[in-house]
């Protein structure tokens, strides 16, 4: 199982959405896949149309008096399931805080599924804290949403160092530009330089759209009722170029 | 067996109470009606109707049902969106994905964790369509207040197609609930709705063997085993027709296959079959009068001849992979136009089979083979062991090769010519066909550990020879190919080396003999032989 975390210091980025969209794309594919909805505020568990609710809560979770797979929801999705968010998420740092070794812990809360499917998504909260450590530690890869202005790289380079700080051993950066708005003379200038600081910068682009917005008219990933909208072949675009960068790194393992 | 024959219900009750997202199906009768039970069923349940798709289902195995003996099925569905492959295994879906075309072979799988689930299972067998579904499935779904599905309810009118008649048959009409994970109280209210109605039946998830039965077959209906059931006492004329009838009729049952070049396993099992038969002929001896084996033995050699270049190109085609992994690294890709040189090579010799099995020599052999085979026997037969009790006749023939074996293998030393190891060989198979003839006869247990320690000794000697043949036939390629000037230098260099590794692996396989021999001709295991088939009335010093 590859984990890839969407993950963003910055809140409002687009970090649901990539991952709601991407698991989608990766069970159209063909791959079994679970998203972990670990957002207390359940964006993605409610364009799953899934109640955020997790029997006994965060904490029986992480302890494992609940087996995770117990907890699983079948989305509407062949192949794509979830984990839902619960409003008891909000105490998951004080939970891992209080466990002996958080990333362990997490990674035998996963275990009994690990086979089971081909990818898991985390959809993360935006900060930092004790539960990013854990995800940036267990991850794959860190899926990384950033709008082109110069906030979003400041938090692009905290990552960064936070990442290299904690020394990830094969962790995959795969930042990409999310919510571009060409009108705008800032994110194309900013389109047009990052990708020479950051050369792990994805070049797929997804942009400022209405209809990624109606996710939460629709309440399901954009993919399954616009495929061919511009914004659907952006997700397409951005999972292809992932599913490259995971198989080349495992090429280079 | 596998899980055809295991409780449906209980597997049914367990999905049920497990957290299961494995269907559950009923089936329903005859003369069912479909509107009315649509009807109530809305009635009780907040079901959506969704459009109406057409199913091609294509359940495909291999010529010898290996996905079958194992427990496993695979069908391919055809419909609007596309192609879908169904790995099933005791009944539940374990693999499903998209497919861009179906695979032929193991190696025209894309899901890395599929093929090597099955590479050991197929080989190199291909998949063949054993049956075919048309399926009319109309789709509801159950949505919650939040408008999502927590179950579906699919209804199918399957029709199964016969291809040799060019017909189809209406199987019943099934309803299939599929489960939506974590939503366990749904399906546990639609089973029981569903189990209680009138008519519907609780039925497997696999539609196979119903599709089977319909056209008139059964999984399973092909092995390349010998598995004939003989009685000690009967006559041995009548034990051998029946040997020979089962031998007849896997050379037919392989016949077509081997004409299309379906793989290259129907050749083989084809070969299998006729040196069985040129064996029981020629082992046999004295059941059935000399004129008939003159009759038929040098005809059953002509077909062996006529078969051996394309099997024995088809052997160098499958062992190719090995061939070039036997290589430095950097010159493993040199080695390719040999494959395109015994491709060529190969599908003409098939050619010429096919030709050959395209005379009246042939067509003959096998329409004067079927009538000898099926006429009735002379109650006052001229051969002189045709009334002799199998068992009597079995046990002389098997203990009088095996002493012959004893004595060829102990005469051989270290420096003792090929040949000597090439007779033996053939000693081993004779043996071997004849224990495998009469495996009825024995204590199952004890005769299947004595065939064991044979081919102990049969793959050492088969692995000698076969190398010593590959050596010498691509030695004669690369002379072919440098003559007619085709390949490249690099080609011949790499097919030097192989040469180089095929002799010394023979050699290594030559030096092992003793070893094995030793194993072979151990006491423990020469008394288990005599123990076995040494008769009273024909005990002997090996």
């Amino acid at each position: 199982m590859r984990i890839l975390a969407t993950y963003s210091i910055k809140g409002g980025v687009g970090k649901t959405a990539a991952a709601v969209n991407l698991a989608y794309l990766a069970a159209l594919d063909g791959a079994q896949t679970l998203v972990w909805d670990l957002d207390p505020q359940g964006a993605a568990s409610f364009y799953f149309r899934i109640k955020p609710k997790v029997k006994g809560g965060g904490r029986k979770l992480i302890h494992r008096d609940r087996p995770i797979d117990d907890l699983i929801k079948g989305t509407d999705y062949d192949r794509l399931d979830l984990l839902p968010s619960d409003f008891s998420f909000r105490h998951l740092d004080l939970v891992l805080d209080q466990t002996k070794k958080p990333t362990r812990q997490m990674l035998s809360v996963l275990k009994p599924v690990a086979d089971e499917y081909d990818y898991l998504f985390l959809d993360c909260p935006p900060n930092i804290s004790l539960l990013s450590e854990c995800v940036i530690e267990i991850a794959d890869a860190i899926v990384s949403p950033v709008i082109p202005t110069t906030l979003s790289i400041r938090t692009l380079d905290q990552l960064t160092r936070f990442i290299e700080k904690n020394d990830c051993g094969n962790l995959e950066m795969m930042p990409f530009f999310s919510m571009v708005d060409r009108r705008k003379n800032l994110h194309r200038e900013v389109i047009e330089t990052l990708p020479e600081h950051c050369p792990n910068l994805l070049s797929a682009l997804i942009p400022y759209a209405s209809d990624i917005e109606r996710m939460g008219i629709e309440r399901a990933p954009l993919c399954s009722y616009s495929g061919k909208s511009r914004s659907a072949k952006a997700y397409r675009l951005l999972w292809d170029e992932i599913k490259r960068r995971l198989n080349d790194s495992r090429a280079v393992c | 067996m596998g899980w055809a024959n295991c409780s449906l219900f209980e597997m049914h009750i367990n999905r049920v109470s497990s957290v299961s997202t494995d269907p559950l199906n009923f089936e329903c009768p005859a003369d069912f009606e479909i509107e009315p039970f649509i009807k109530e069923l809305k009635k009780k349940f907040p079901l959506q109707e969704e459009s109406e798709t057409s199913i091609h289902r294509t359940y495909c195995d291999t010529f010898d049902w290996r996905l079958y003996a194992q427990g496993g099925t695979l069908d391919i569905e055809s419909s609007d969106s596309g192609l879908r492959l169904n790995w099933r295994q005791e009944g539940a879906i374990s693999d499903t994905r998209r497919i861009d075309r179906p695979p032929r072979f193991v190696w025209d799988f894309s899901a890395v964790a599929l093929r090597s689930r099955l590479e050991p299972v197929l080989e190199m067998r291909a998949l063949l369509p054993q049956a075919e579904i048309e399926c009319r499935c109309r789709r509801f779904k159950w949505l919650n207040r939040d408008r999502k599905t927590i179950l579906r309810l699919y209804i199918e009118r399957n029709r199964v197609l016969d291809p040799d008649k060019g017909q189809s048959y209406e199987l019943n009409s099934r309803i299939r609930v599929l489960p939506v994970k974590g939503y366990h109280k749904p399906v546990q209210r639609m089973a029981k709705a569903l189990a209680n109605h009138p008519g519907l039946t609780p039925a497997s998830e696999c539609q196979l063997s119903a599709a089977l039965s319909a056209i008139g077959r059964r999984p399973l209906d092909y092995s390349s085993k010998l598995a004939i059931r003989l009685e000690p006492q009967m006559r041995s004329d009548v034990a051998g027709q029946i040997i020979l009838r089962h031998l007849l009729a896997a050379l037919k049952a392989n016949e077509a296959g081997l004409r299309a070049d379906l793989d290259s396993e129907f050749l083989h099992d084809f070969r299998v079959a006729v040196r069985r038969t040129r064996s029981a002929l020629g082992q046999l001896k004295g059941i059935f009068p000399p004129e008939v084996v003159d009759r038929f033995a040098p005809r059953f050699a002509w077909l062996g001849r006529i078969t051996g270049p394309t099997r024995d190109l088809d052997v160098y085609l499958l062992n190719f992979d090995d061939y070039k992994a036997s290589l430095p690294v950097s010159i493993r890709d040199d080695l390719d136009p040999l494959y395109d040189f015994l491709k060529a090579r190969q599908k003409q010799a098939h050619q010429e089979m096919v030709k050959a099995l395209d005379s009246p020599d042939y067509r003959q052999l096998i329409d004067e083979w079927s009538d000898f085979l099926l006429a009735p026997l002379p109650e006052k037969p001229s051969a002189p062991n045709a009334l002799v009790p199998i068992q009597a006749l079995a046990d002389r023939r098997i203990w009088r090769i095996y002493l012959r074996i004893l004595k060829q293998g102990r005469a051989i030393g270290a420096g003792t010519p090929a040949e000597a190891l090439h007779e033996l060989r053939k000693q081993c198979k004779k043996l071997r066909y004849l224990m495998e003839f009469f495996q009825s006869l024995y204590p199952k247990d004890r005769i299947k550990r004595l065939i064991k320690i044979l081919k102990g000794l049969q793959d050492n000697l088969g692995d000698h020879q076969d190398l010593e043949v590959q050596e010498q036939t691509l030695k004669a390629f690369s002379r072919e190919m440098m003559e007619s000037r085709s390949v490249p230098s690099e080609t011949l260099l790499a097919m030097g080396l192989l040469v180089q590794d095929l002799d010394r692996r023979r050699r290594r396989a030559r030096g092992e003999f003793a070893d094995r021999f030793a194993d072979f001709a151990s006491a423990d295991h020469q008394a288990s032989f005599r123990a076995l088939f040494d008769s009273r009335q024909h005990r002997e010093e090996p």
